[in-house]
């Protein structure tokens, strides 16, 4: 607790100041980067700390990339007081993921503010490489045991001293990576962090030291009231969601991670129990991948009107068992964290929260399913048409697909979840400085998943060499999600479409660029050989006549598709997003032959998929037989459900189908437990579920309505796996626990 | 309502036969009009209420002065119309547009639709970008059944590797025009290393549909980047053909009223087009540019190099930069989540305003983002609105004199401006304490409003220090006092024609061409290829300028370039000399860059062993027009006394609360009165506060400076 309250105007300016500030450090950043990812894709983000290492403000950017400064400087502090110390002027830079970083191609570089001799705060910056030495070229080394082997690992290192940049350090940056123009970058930085200060010089001299720190506490304070209260208002309970990897790097081995979500009252839980132990390969995420993944959706979904600073995490608790898939130790490899571990950590916490948010009937309208759910790119690297070296983290998957809403789709090539300000390439940008020649890039049809709200599309790329003189190029691929989806639907919507990474030869490239014939623009009008390579490869040469396809992952729906509104599934079909056939065997929409929806014709095709899901289904209390069925219950829109079309009746103390007024039992209770249920292929939900790389381990697990055949729950199970479960507790702080007193 | 200032020395004579010369701006609420006798050397405003259905009237109706002044009478004897429009971005911004159809390189028809990934966010502040759940893309000006695809391909050497098959072309454009649209855009990749296929289409187009509005990427925004490209083309499509319709029937009625000389158009590059040459996309967005253009002649006028323009409205505050008597470009412009490229004066804006509501969230004191615009409006209008805005803080505080607001055409309701301060800010907040309450809502705004004044000058590399504050917007002289002195600058000016300050800006206007062309290569580039691109652009730019009257004596021609290191993707402007351009010269101008690159990002910043590029190169044509002739008055003593309408209390601090303030009727003060704050003076349009301390002094332009750090006279 600082010693004086602020008055609220002085409170209000000076954190519009530092807001300001920590933007003005990103844009100096972006601006004089010449990284790959952070300047075509905003790969990046700043910060500013309190003297220890407390999260003040979170710069509009990657989201992770800022929540991993508290880590560093808290480490910086710890190793280097004493030597080689910390002095005014001084700037460390670090890459080590037990450190702060999630993954070695993300650099920070931090820096403490001084005044009166002491630390005051520290502003920070960190963004993704293109390559950092290594294995392989562009930064994730691909079929790796150790840490040594993913290239350049440096603890906090002085890169400036005193205000002067190290050249010694500089250059021997410089000599681990192969890439020069990681100096620009570091250079960029260091700028980053010259801004801040400057600019927090300003602010110290404009207010007085003693008003700015004060501001900086109580914004924290701050923030941790307003997120009890929010964590109060939400309902009680227990969500526990489940991620699966899909390749390691070395062999298509299937990883699980699991996460337990507990809310209670005014605290949030993670608890990661269940994930698998740490692997030999880089798929895994550190403790500052575990933290600050966790954290990204608990800003995004809780905290959108809360300042996103330390005052959050006072209330979140995360625990993962020391040497899982996300929480790994010393020596294990984790270059592609921000791919597997880490990403799929933060979509293991939004499904959680999403379930929560929408349970409440305050906070419905902020749930989401979940976003595309993991980062598909393909790496060229080489000598470009220039002269120059090159490593290409091809970055047209952050045109990612948005989530589904309770109430109106995802968005189409939305962004990354993971930042608040998203953006690609031009093609002509990528094609001007690399010596690749697109054929396409569009929307990818199905790829969004169904859904009464269709979550968002996601795209597809092909391109060729080009222009590159006959040099020899190479080709690495990063993804996860190509055999099962990641992105899960919420509360019966469909997963979002499966990434796909695919070798074309024989499809006489050369030959019709030599005469000048239109170019084939679409995976199907390709021809050729389809070489299905794994989500996960090593360096593959890349020759001329040869093209690189790949597409990611779309988002997730939300509720039963059979109920989405008809003329939104011919729009999406006139629009190119849905199929003819999805929209029929899916959404069980039948179009007129004069256009428009035939009516009649869908009503009796969805009564018939509703019929063929009782035929399917077993389980429940009647096995798909005739059930009992009370009255629906009346309270509706404003109460408290635990799926979409299961709601809880307060008067009658249980939870029912608000269409057919079939009884779920109590409040914490699992509805799937008297679900229906049956396990279909991936394919029912769609063309792009990951059939060109079907290994037969994964199904679709369908919970539906045992009174009206509801489609309630999609889980993406490995098969044998058990279903996770989630129940709610209590509707919110005071709510008298029902169910727990009667028993 | 008009305004008219009397007597002084006409210097006029450049307007030949014609005596008049008239500038007209329509703005969302009013139509603004300058008309200058130059045979008297007086200069008349106006407002009129726009006329949303058909603008043109608006425009009619502000050129009725009085005084025998009428459009019939002005008209015939007009020797330069120019005019500000916001016809274009209305369509833009309100759908309603044309049906557009647009013809894109085969694979590629989606890029305008995934909008670089960033179209759900693009231009919109940190809350809401913060906010993920409600953010959305905007409902796409084409939507994909009016998207053909087309098979060609250029290469980024501008080689054609797959040539344009004519039949397809024919069948891209009949099946669109079998779809009834209005508009045809033309976008495909590379066209502005090799335009030859865009223009082919075009044939196609103009053959199969003469007079069909059809715009072509490579000559609305030759640069890299086919997203931006292709929404400067499809905007254009959008709003070209309303707005061509509009401005032929703006001439056709100026005709009819007897005008002869040529109709200027104002554009957002800071220049006017005659109107027959307008380019649709380029007039969106031209209000903001007009008010920089304003503040430049302005401030040249009176002296003054550097300069921060600043507009406070209902709902928006911007801010330009004049820097050595020259705006900036901006690298690219986002209206409607839309970004595209169009040269256009760079001005930077915050959701802050007289309209901002005032909120109280848990201890804070919020201002914005969300604004009671113009309708319910502030509490004090008494249409209903219950949130406190900062205009009603104004009220309360004394600032603003209900009976006198807009010359006392709008009562204000005082007592609801202090219930809903009171009841929404100080209650909360404040123990009750309504002057605390809204002293404190001013200083939050202001305050955002200073931070955006320092982000822009700072950002750039320069001093706000440096720099006199330009103040204009109904709400601007309001608050100047505060957010000048707060973003550390130390003088003010408040024009005398700042209520119609944007049309002040179109009658002052030039005829101006900017033309850019990406060409990226790596420094030092081949003179001669650099000497060819300007060879050509600033053939191009004195050609069209040609067209629009102008012989090439008459053309002021400046270059530029844009130049980053290897592989940023943010260039630097650096001007580039004129004359033969050899490699020494060109050395300069990257020596240029990398200084302005240390200025801007500190010492060491710099990184040569990148190496240095050069990106774009600009051409900036200036076809000069007579300017409005004004009049330098003689002083008439400091004394200011005959211009005191009385006093009230107003409220400047909470601790000595409110005190009795002396009240200036503006229209009354002459050339070298000097008021005294804490000090009113009050305008028909806006009010003017001179905080204690500081003090204000009348110019021979009548124009307000006021002196933000106080100081001696």
């Amino acid at each position: 607790m600082s010693g004086r309250r602020l008055d609220p105007v002085t409170f209000e300016v000076i954190l519009h100041k530092l807001n300001q500030i920590a933007e003005e450090m990103c844009i100096s950043y972006i601006n004089c980067s010449g990284s790959e990812p952070l300047v075509q894709a905003n790969d990046g983000n700043a910060g500013i700390t309190l003297a220890d290492g407390s999260m003040v403000v979170v710069g509009p950017y990657v989201i992770i990339q800022a929540n991993v400064l508290p880590l560093t400087i808290a480490k910086v502090l710890e190793r280097c007081r004493e030597n080689p110390g910390i002095g005014e002027g001084d700037m460390f830079i670090c890459n080590d993921p037990w450190v702060g970083p999630i993954h070695q191609p993300d650099i920070t570089t931090v820096a403490p503010l001084f005044h009166g001799g002491e630390i005051f705060c520290w502003t920070g910056a960190s963004g993704h490489q293109s390559d950092v030495g290594g294995k392989d070229p562009g930064g994730f080394s691909i079929g790796v045991v150790d840490v040594h082997q993913e290239g350049l690992r440096m603890p906090p290192a002085k890169l400036v001293e005193g205000g002067e940049l190290r050249r010694d350090l500089f250059d021997w940056v410089l000599n681990a990576v192969r890439d020069p123009l990681v100096g620009l970058d570091v250079k960029a930085q260091i700028a980053a962090n010259h801004v801040g200060q400057a600019r927090l010089r300003e602010l110290i001299e404009r207010f007085g030291a003693e008003t700015v720190k004060a501001c900086m506490e109580e914004s924290i304070r701050y923030s941790e009231s307003r997120f009890r209260k929010r964590l109060t208002s939400l309902p009680d309970g227990t969500w526990r969601t489940r991620q699966y990897i899909d390749h390691d790097g070395h062999a298509p081995n299937l990883y699980k991670l699991e996460c337990t979500m507990t809310k209670r009252g005014d605290r949030l839980a993670f608890d990661y129990e269940g994930t698998d132990p740490q692997v030999r390969s880089q798929i895994n995420c550190t403790y500052t991948g575990l933290i600050a993944g966790t954290l990204t959706p608990v800003y995004i979904m809780l905290c959108h009107d809360i300042p996103w600073n330390r005052g959050i995490l006072n209330r979140v608790d995360i625990r993962a068992p020391e040497g899982v898939i996300n929480n790994c130790l010393y020596p294990t490899p984790c270059s592609m964290a921000t791919v597997s571990a880490c990403y799929l950590t933060l979509d293991l916490a939004a499904a959680a929260i999403a379930q929560m948010c929408a349970a409440s009937p305050d906070y419905h309208q902020e749930a989401m399913a979940i976003w595309t759910a993991a980062s598909v790119a393909p790496m060229v690297s080489g000598t470009n048409q220039h002269g120059h070296p090159f490593s290409l983290v091809e970055m047209s998957h952050f045109a990612a697909g948005g989530g589904a809403l309770t109430h109106r789709d995802g968005v189409d090539s939305a962004g990354m979840y993971f930042t608040t300000t998203p953006l690609i390439s031009n093609i002509e940008t990528t094609e001007q400085f690399y010596p690749v020649l697109y054929l396409f890039r569009r929307q990818l049809p199905d790829s969004g998943g169904p859904g009464m709200y269709r979550g968002g599309c996601a795209g597809e790329i092909a391109f060729i060499p080009h222009g590159h003189g006959g040099e020899f190029l190479e080709t690495v691929l990063i993804g996860t999600g190509h055999e099962m989806p990641n992105s899960v639907g919420l509360w019966g919507g469909f997963p979002g479409g499966c990434g796909r990474h695919i070798r074309i030869r024989g499809s006489e490239i050369a030959e019709r660029l030599g005469r000048g014939d239109p170019l084939p623009a679409s995976l199907e009008g390709m021809g050729g050989e389809w070489e299905v390579f794994p989500p996960k490869a090593p360096r593959t040469p890349f020759f001329p006549g040869q093209v690189w396809y790949s597409s990611w992952q779309g988002a997730g729906g939300y509720g039963d598709p059979l109920d989405r509104d008809p003329e939104k599934v011919l729009a999406d079909v006139a629009g190119g997003l849905v199929s003819p056939s999805c929209a029929r065997e899916i959404y069980g929409v039948v179009p007129s032959p004069e256009g428009g929806v035939d009516h009649p014709a869908t009503e009796a095709l969805r009564e018939r998929h509703r019929a063929e899901r009782r035929s399917r289904a077993g389980g429940g209390p009647a096995g798909g037989g005739p059930v009992e069925c009370g009255e629906p219950p009346r309270l509706v829109g404003r109460g408290l459900r635990c799926k979409e079309y299961v709601v809880w009746d307060e008067a009658r103390g249980e939870l029912f189908c608000r269409k057919c007024g079939f009884s779920f039992g109590p409040l914490d209770a699992d509805p799937k437990g008297r679900a229906l249920w049956e396990d279909a292929p991936l394919s029912r939900a769609g063309p792009v579920m990951g059939q060109l790389y079907d290994r037969g381990r994964f199904v679709l697990r369908l919970y539906y309505c045992p009174g009206c055949l509801a489609l309630l729950e999609c889980e993406v199970l490995r098969r044998g796996d058990p279903p996770v479960g989630s129940q709610l507790a209590r509707a919110r702080a005071g709510m008298p626990r029902r169910a727990k007193k009667k028993g | 309502m008009t305004r008219e200032e009397r007597g002084g020395r006409p210097t006029g004579g450049a307007f030949g036969q014609t005596r008049f010369a008239v500038g007209v701006d329509v703005g969302g609420t009013f139509t603004d009009a300058v008309v200058v006798d130059t045979e008297r050397g007086i200069l008349h405003q106006s407002k009129a209420p726009t006329t949303p259905a058909d603008l043109s009237q608006g425009v009619f109706d502000a050129l009725e002065i009085g005084n025998g002044l009428s459009a019939e009478t002005l008209l015939p004897r007009t020797g330069k119309f120019a005019h500000g429009t916001t016809q274009s971005s209305n369509a833009l911004l309100m759908r309603r547009g044309a049906k557009v159809g647009l013809i894109a390189t085969r694979g590629f028809g989606d890029q305008i639709l995934i909008m670089r990934g960033g179209g759900r966010v693009a231009g919109m502040g940190l809350p809401e970008r913060r906010h993920f759940a409600p953010t959305r893309k905007p409902d796409p000006l084409v939507p994909r059944p009016l998207i053909r695809e087309v098979a060609e391909r250029v290469d980024y050497k501008g080689a054609i590797l797959t040539p344009l098959d004519p039949q397809e072309a024919r069948r891209a454009v009949r099946e669109l025009l079998d779809e009834g649209v209005e508009a045809i855009a033309i976008a495909l990749l590379w066209s502005f290393r090799n335009p030859a296929h865009e223009r082919a289409l075009r044939g196609v187009a103009a053959e199969l549909s003469p007079g069909m509005y059809v715009t072509v990427s490579s000559e609305l925004a030759p640069v890299i980047g086919e997203y931006e490209r292709t929404a400067t083309a499809v905007i254009d499509a959008y709003v070209g053909p309303s707005t061509v319709a509009y401005v032929q029937r703006l001439v056709g009625r100026l005709q009819a009223a007897g005008l002869r000389c040529p109709l200027l158009i104002l554009q957002a590059g800071g220049g006017a087009s005659r109107a027959e040459r307008v380019v649709s996309v380029r007039t969106i967005e031209s209000g903001p540019a007009a008010g920089v253009l304003a503040s430049q002649y302005l401030a040249e006028r009176l002296g003054f190099r550097n300069v921060i323009a600043t507009d406070v409205g209902g709902t928006t505050f911007k801010v330009g930069l004049i820097v050595d008597g020259a705006w900036a470009y901006a690298r690219e412009t986002v209206v409607g989540q839309y970004t595209y490229r169009v040269p256009m004066v760079d001005v930077t804006s915050i959701g802050a305003g007289g309209g901002s509501i005032a909120w109280v969230d848990e201890g804070r004191l919020r201002i914005g983002p969300h604004s009671a615009a113009a309708d319910p409006g502030p509490a004090c209008y008494g249409r209903g609105g219950e949130e406190p805005t900062v205009t009603d803080a104004d009220v309360v505080l004394g600032y603003i004199d209900p009976d006198y607001f807009l010359g006392g055409r709008m009562p204000l309701q005082a007592p609801l401006a202090e219930e809903a301060v009171r009841r929404r800010v100080a209650l909360p907040l404040f123990g009750g304490d309504l002057a605390r309450a809204a002293l404190g809502i001013r200083q939050v705004v202001n305050a955002q409003m200073a931070d955006l004044i320092r982000k822009v000058t700072v950002e750039r590399g320069h001093d706000p220090r440096d720099f006199v504050l330009m103040v204009y917007g109904g709400a601007g002289p309001t608050h100047c006092s505060l957010y000048g002195r707060e973003a550390g600058l130390a003088r003010a000016i408040i024009p005398f024609t700042a209520p119609v300050h944007s049309a002040f800006g179109a009658v002052s206007s030039d005829v101006r061409i900017t033309l850019e062309r990406s060409d990226p290569q790596a420094a030092p580039p081949q003179p001669g290829r650099v000497r060819r691109l300007y060879r050509e652009l600033e053939r191009e730019a004195l050609d069209r300028l040609r067209a629009q009257g102008k012989r090439r004596g008459e053309v002021e021609l400046r270059r530029s370039a844009s130049l980053r290191y290897r592989r940023q993707m943010h260039e630097l402007s650096v001007p580039v000399p004129r004359g033969q351009l050899d490699g020494r010269a060109l050395g300069r101008v990257v020596a240029e860059f990398e200084r302005r690159y240390e200025a801007r990002y500190g010492r060491g910043a710099a990184y040569r062993e990148a190496g240095v590029e050069f990106i774009g190169f600009k051409v900036e044509a200036t076809g000069r027009e007579a300017k409005p002739p004004l009049v330098r008055r003689r002083p008439g003593g400091a004394d200011p006394r005959r211009a005191l309408k009385g006093q009230r209390p107003v409220c400047f601090d909470a601790a000595q609360g409110y005190r009795r303030t002396r009240i200036y009727e503006g229209e009354r003060l002459v050339t070298g009165n000097i008021v005294r704050g804490p000090a009113i003076i009050e305008h028909p349009s806006t009010t003017v506060v001179a905080a204690p301390g500081q003090w204000a002094e009348v110019d021979p332009y009548r124009d307000l400076v006021l002196h933000l750090r106080g100081g001696r006279r």
